[in-house]
């Protein structure tokens, strides 16, 4: 046994061994000749070997590992994102997105037990680190996705030639409720936690406040993607480049921003020393850190999303990297300079701090003996703060005392700068790891093949023929009669017009539906009657020239421009688009096809365009198709939509398409308004013509 | 602007083609010279109209007016600018149609030889030896070289010869053999030459031919040409209008150049017209340009209009066939001889004509009826083609009848194959089928009054067979060409006339019949009621004074009162139709029909008529006392027919 040296002639203060590199009190790196502290930016605390200014995650967010464990959690946080980020190359989604929403989490509740985070209280810091914050997550979640934002099926505005202008509700939630709410929200159990003695240590906050933040990440990612516990859960034929990117910021850059923001303000909540520093400017400093970062975050991707497909979707997630690189550089300086003020503070007060080596202690990283009262390693500069639980509790017990057995420690002292292997554990917890994330990978999929619908393409509605609103033939001339003796007149009998074989949708009225759509001669401004139950229509909405639609109470006009209108209501859109003459159905589809794949839907599923009959004279050839997809983005997850268009071709050459997008199965519902709604605005768009 | 005539007739009117004929029989051999070294070289000045005539005439009946018609071409005043480039073919001197005056320039040849018209006469480029102008590839080539040896800023193409509205035309008969282009060649070899000479697209696209403003043809040659000019009835005379000509001078674009086409040729009729008995043809006139940019909105409607229509077959088999029946037809056929009908009625008339028919039928009709109002820019009609909209189209009237191999000749326009083939599988599936079609209640038809003003017959449709009624004839029977019983005349019949289910036929004793003032020679002749007049036709066996022997088809346009108002003469010798001429010297001896089981057969009359400047067309009333059948004939859409007689005589 090595008996752990002092100096009495310091009155318990360690002093430096000759040829100490690191001052054993301060930390301050004696080679160099300078102050604790002031110098110190080559040499990590927590982890020497590395510069402060570095970008490692596991020992920045895992900084008790960093002493004995680094390399299993690289090869846990690896392993990890490698398999949400396969699945999902393979089109299995709803595994992919779980799977990668538990990435970080899991890791880190492995985390906190390989290092006995929860100081043998796993229940109660499970739930105040992890388990509020998810369920804080999942209900917040929905009150802005499905709530607040009213279903609407994307966060972006379309304006029929690619994500163009900007939603203003999308942006104040997102860019703003969603992160200043949402790291409130996150903090709410960490600082209750960190306001706990027993965890009221910077690193203790630090820890809450990033799996509460990555806990909170994976509710948010389960819950925007909760669309994909369908039929579109599984695709054959991904993007792999867009949905890789979205997975690999849901699996790693957004944990990490949402859990580095809010490590940093609870570990701003905990402060330096012994006991937790509250509501302090340095708290609200870092929550102000922690509120831009998710700002700027949000922001990013926000208007990432503008860019079309996978440029988008790689372009966010570049940027939350930088935002989450930015996080972790900034919790490190935090971390560091925190172990170093404290270290120094003590000194200064001749005080102790409640990791400070007593009796028999080691380093937690080279396992070199550590100095009675030293706060750091003398040969490689590691913090006593660095250590699991168990080692900072052995090194901070005085084993002097008669009757207590100091535990040695199970590694062999490596080279100074020279992070230790822990070759023996990293197999268990990587395949923990791994283990848990295929189990809630396989529960997403599971849960997406049970909700999955059949595969059946959109049936388009059904538009009423309107005979005599468009062109009509004049009737034929009367033949002259042959010579000779007048014939009598025709007593011919009723002409016996067969019945209109137009078969009724819903009930229109095919005589209202011939109604002009002029306004003026249409006092309620429709000419829908009958059993459609449209509200009362508030406007004609003109598209361009003569050609405009009835707006059903209840939607709302979103862009117009002349020759496009975008109209949003009962949870569905509905686009009108002039095509200039000429035109024709082929170039029609393919416009509005590239359209509707640069508003960000993935994946589209196209069925084959069908002739249909024309609905007016004005009109010489109507084709009708249906579509699937999903619209997806790092904001807004992944929602299975889908539509029908419907493509007019008009006798002077003009084309005009009309298309909807909503979320998939909101037209199974029966007596669903939006059916109502479209059938209005498409019924009195066809009587413009 | 659509020009519109209305004039009346005379009871008689000659056969202006006789007197035309007569008068310009000049003879003028010698007059050209073969101009081989006159080749010109490709000019390097781009000129801003390169107009390319295909002439065609190696052909029956129309070399000579073909060569009259270039000449008159090269009469015009000679314009640097404007380059016009024929491809003409003529028949062996020794050949009944040879023609019996000069190309000016040229002079007289008997192979296919490349042409430039300067300083009023034509320079011959290059001589192609007998070649068959029936050949896509001879087209593609001629269009190639064309362009190549006479660059332009346009670019204008005629076709000259017959035509057959959908089956194509432009029959070369002279060696290596008979062929003729059909719609797909046309389309086929106009488009390999565009693309070997770098053309886009033509301005102007003529047809110097009968009844090619014909709905396949311009859905399969708008994509080739701005501008389609031609004609939904027979040409007559020299179709190719000088007129048509000048714009190119002025700096017109395609359409000047088309309505210049059109207008040259009414202008044409219109001097014909001034000549005694001249007016018959101007009658007949239905020319009209069509935008070739409108043409797929066309195409579109008529698609729409096809899958519509087929959406509610059976329903509406009836309603077709009867609109089919009343629309205004070119070149009508001959009962017996149907299957030689053309089958090209007017597409907009029929639209019309098709009523009672369900709500997303009639729609996607006004459609068809908009888009053809739309692509027809120019339209010339006369009395007898009022009902013409510009475009015919082709619809057989009889399911057993039906050309098949158009339906599907690789540029049948999308849906309308697919509408004949419905309707003649929905309308011939009740052939035969007793109780499917239709009955009178009697055979005996009732003389409801017969007095000198002339007889009226009726007959009662059971309950149910009103419904099925597409057509409704009169058929008078009698003894005339030496046949004992022969059919004398179809007139229209009159259904519901008198009460509901009752159909009248009406007839003032006169048959059509030849006339030289002294010789009256009666003939088979069948009438359309149409809101001009009566449209009838008869054929006649033509003897030329040479001996030659060919079928031509008289068509003349009846008014109610009994006057012929119009006649014009088509070659009725092959499928297609050209207008023809008639020598002074020859004959005319009519064909008549006599009744066999279950058709009719084609006899010659016992009597002949000369062609003298006399020479006329009349509906000559018939011998008092002389004894007749009157019959009345209601047909379904399968063709079953029920009829009802009544005999008589002459008041």
């Amino acid at each position: 046994m090595t008996t752990t040296p002092e100096n009495p002639a310091t009155g318990g203060i360690p002093v430096a061994p000759p040829g100490a590199r690191f001052d054993p009190m301060t930390g301050a790196e004696l080679s160099a000749g300078v102050g604790a502290g002031g110098e110190r930016r080559q040499s990590y605390a927590l982890q020497p070997g590395e510069p402060v200014a570095s970008f490692n995650l596991v020992t920045s967010l895992m900084p008790l590992a960093s002493g004995n464990a680094p390399q299993t959690y690289r090869w846990a946080l690896g392993l990890g994102v490698l398999i949400p980020v396969v699945a999902g190359a393979l089109g299995f989604l709803a595994f992919a997105f779980v799977a990668a929403a538990v990435v970080v989490p899991a890791i880190y509740v492995v985390y906190m037990y390989d290092v006995n985070q929860w100081e043998d209280q796993p229940i109660g810091v499970v739930l105040g680190a992890i388990g509020a914050a998810a369920a804080l997550g999942v209900g917040f979640t929905f009150l802005w996705h499905a709530g607040i934002l009213d279903s609407n099926i994307s966060s972006v505005n379309f304006d029929g030639n690619g994500a163009g202008g900007v939603r203003w509700t999308s942006l104040l939630v997102l860019v703003l409720l969603v992160p200043i709410v949402g790291e409130v929200l996150k903090q709410v159990g960490p600082l209750v936690l960190a306001g706990r003695p027993q965890f009221d240590d910077m690193i203790d906050g630090l820890t809450f406040g990033v799996a509460a933040g990555a806990a909170f990440a994976a509710a948010e990612t389960i819950v925007v993607n909760r669309g994909l516990f369908s039929s579109f859960g599984q695709i054959d034929s991904p993007d792999a480049g867009f949905w890789v990117s979205l997975i690999l910021s849901a699996a790693v850059v957004k944990p990490i921003v949402y859990g580095a923001a809010t490590g940093i303000a609870v570990a701003s909540y905990s402060g330096l020393g012994a006991g937790y520093d509250g509501f302090k400017p340095g708290y609200f400093r870092g929550l102000a850190e922690a509120l831009i970062a998710n700002v700027a975050f949000q922001a990013g991707l926000f208007f990432a999303s503008r860019l079309e497909g996978t440029k988008g979707a790689v372009v966010g997630l570049v940027w939350g990297a930088i935002v989450a690189a930015a996080l972790v550089v900034r919790l490190r300086y935090l971390l560091h300079f925190a172990v170093l003020e404290a270290a120094l503070e003590a000194a200064a007060t001749g005080g102790a701090l409640k990791d400070t080596a007593r009796g028999t202690a080691y380093c937690p990283s080279c396992e070199m003996p550590l100095l009675v009262g030293a706060n750091f390693c003398v040969a490689c500069g590691t913090s006593v703060r660095a250590g699991s639980k168990v080692t900072r509790v052995r090194n901070r017990v005085d084993d002097t005392v008669e009757g207590v057995t100091p535990a040695r420690p199970a590694l062999k002292p490596v080279p100074v700068g020279v992070a230790p292997q822990d070759n023996k554990r990293t197999a268990l917890v990587v395949g923990a790891v791994a283990a848990t994330i295929v189990v809630a990978g396989v529960v997403g999929q599971a849960a997406a093949s049970a909700a999955a619908a059949d595969d059946k393409p959109p049936v388009p509605i059904q538009i009423e023929t309107q005979v005599g609103s468009g062109p009509t033939t004049e009737p034929a001339p009367t033949p002259v009669p042959a010579p000779g003796p007048s014939p009598d007149a025709s007593e011919a009998p009723s002409t016996g017009t067969a019945p209109s074989l137009t078969q009724g949708f819903g009930s229109v009225s095919s005589a209202d539906l011939t109604s002009p759509a002029d306004p003026s001669d249409s006092p309620d401004g429709g000419g829908l009657g009958g059993g459609i139950d449209t509200g009362s229509s508030d406007s004609h909405v003109v598209v361009g020239g003569d050609i405009g639609f009835d707006l059903p109470a209840g939607y709302e006009i979103e862009q117009q421009a002349d020759g496009f209108v975008q109209v949003f209501g009962d949870g569905g859109y509905f686009f009108a688009i002039i095509n200039p003459a000429p035109t024709d159905a082929n170039a029609m589809i393919t416009e509005n096809l590239n359209g509707i794949q640069s508003m960000g839907v993935q994946d589209l599923a196209v069925s084959d365009p069908q002739e249909m009959q024309i609905p007016t004279s004005a009109v010489v050839q109507a084709v009708a198709l249906g579509y699937q997809g999903a619209l997806a983005s790092q904001q807004g997850g992944t929602i299975p939509v889908e539509g029908f268009a419907y493509y007019f071709l008009l006798q002077d050459g003009t084309g005009v398409t009309a298309f909807v997008l909503y979320q998939q199965g909101a037209l199974d519902v029966d007596s669903s308004p939006l059916i109502d709604g479209y059938n209005a605005m498409f019924n009195s768009l066809v009587s413009s013509f | 602007m659509r020009t519109r005539a209305s004039r009346t007739g005379r009871r008689i009117v000659a056969l202006t083609a006789a007197l035309a004929a007569a008068g310009a029989t000049t003879l003028a051999g010698g007059l050209g010279t073969t101009s081989q070294a006159l080749a010109p070289a490709a000019d390097d000045t781009v000129a801003d109209w390169t107009m390319m005539v295909y002439a065609v005439g190696d052909t029956s009946g129309v070399p000579q007016l073909m060569v009259e018609n270039l000449t008159e071409i090269a009469e015009l005043p000679d314009d640097p600018d404007v380059n016009v480039v024929v491809l003409l073919d003529l028949p062996e001197a020794t050949d009944t149609d040879a023609p019996t005056s000069p190309v000016p320039g040229v002079g007289d040849f008997s192979t296919a030889k490349l042409l430039v018209l300067e300083d009023g006469r034509y320079n011959e480029v290059r001589d192609l030896g007998e070649v068959s102008m029936g050949q896509p590839d001879v087209l593609a080539t001629f269009v190639e070289e064309a362009a190549d040896r006479f660059p332009a800023v346009h670019y204008g193409f005629t076709f000259f010869d017959h035509g057959g509205g959908n089956t194509g035309g432009y029959v070369d008969t002279g060696p290596p053999g008979t062929q003729e282009l059909s719609v797909p060649e046309m389309r086929e070899g106009l488009l390999v030459g565009m693309q070997k000479a770098g053309i886009d697209r033509f301005d102007v696209i003529n047809q110097a031919a009968c009844l090619m403003s014909n709905y396949e043809t311009v859905s399969a040659l708008a994509p080739l040409g701005r501008w389609l000019a031609g004609s939904e009835e027979i040409m007559i005379a020299h179709p190719l209008a000088p007129a048509s000509f000048p714009p190119m001078s002025e700096g017109g674009d395609g359409q000047a150049v088309a309505n210049g086409f059109v207008s040259g040729y009414v202008d044409l009729l219109d001097d014909i017209a001034t000549q005694p008995g001249g007016q018959a043809y101007r009658d007949l006139v239905a020319m009209s340009v069509v935008d070739g940019d409108a043409v797929s909105g066309l195409d579109a409607a008529m698609e729409s209009f096809s899958q519509a229509a087929v959406a509610n077959l059976p329903e509406i088999t009836t309603s077709v066939a009867r609109a089919r029946a009343q629309a205004l037809e070119f070149v009508a056929g001959f009962p017996g001889l149907e299957g030689e009908s053309l089958d090209l009625i007017d597409l907009g008339d029929f639209m019309k004509h098709l009523t009672d028919v369900p709500d997303d039928v009639a729609v996607a009709r006004d459609a068809v009826t908009a888009a053809v109002d739309r692509a027809v820019t120019e339209q010339a009609i006369g009395q007898g083609t009022q009902q013409a909209t510009g475009i015919n189209v082709y619809l057989p009237a009889n399911p057993r009848h039906v050309n098949a191999s158009v339906l599907r000749d690789g540029t049948e326009p999308q849906g309308w194959a697919e509408f004949i083939e419905a309707f003649v599988q929905s309308a011939g599936s009740s052939q035969g089928q007793s109780g499917a079609g239709v009955s009178f209640v009697s055979e005996q038809a009732q003389v409801l009054q017969a007095d000198e003003s002339g007889i009226k017959i009726a007959a009662q449709l059971t309950d149910g067979s009103r419904a099925n009624v597409t057509s409704a004839e009169t058929y008078l029977f009698t003894g005339l060409g030496g046949q004992q019983i022969a059919l004398g005349l179809i007139l229209p019949a009159y259904l519901d006339a008198g009460g509901p289910g009752q159909v009248q036929g009406v007839w003032s004793y006169a048959l059509t019949a030849l006339t030289d003032g002294t010789t009256v020679a009666p003939a088979t002749a069948v009438y359309q009621g149409q809101s001009g007049g009566l449209l009838g036709s008869f054929l006649a066996q033509y003897t030329a004074p040479d001996g030659g022997v060919t079928d031509v088809g008289i068509r003349v346009l009846l008014t109610s009162s009994g006057n012929i108002q119009s006649v014009s003469i088509v070659d009725a010798s092959t499928g297609s139709s050209s207008g023809v001429s008639l020598e002074v010297g020859g004959t005319l001896t009519p064909y008549v029909f006599v009744p066999s089981s279950n058709s009719y057969e084609q006899v010659l009359s016992t009597q002949s008529v000369e062609v003298t400047q006399d020479l006329r067309v009349g509906f000559v009333r018939m011998e008092k006392n002389s004894r007749f059948d009157m019959g009345l004939v209601v047909q379904d859409a399968a063709g079953n027919a029920a009829t009802a007689f009544a005999s008589g005589q002459v008041r």
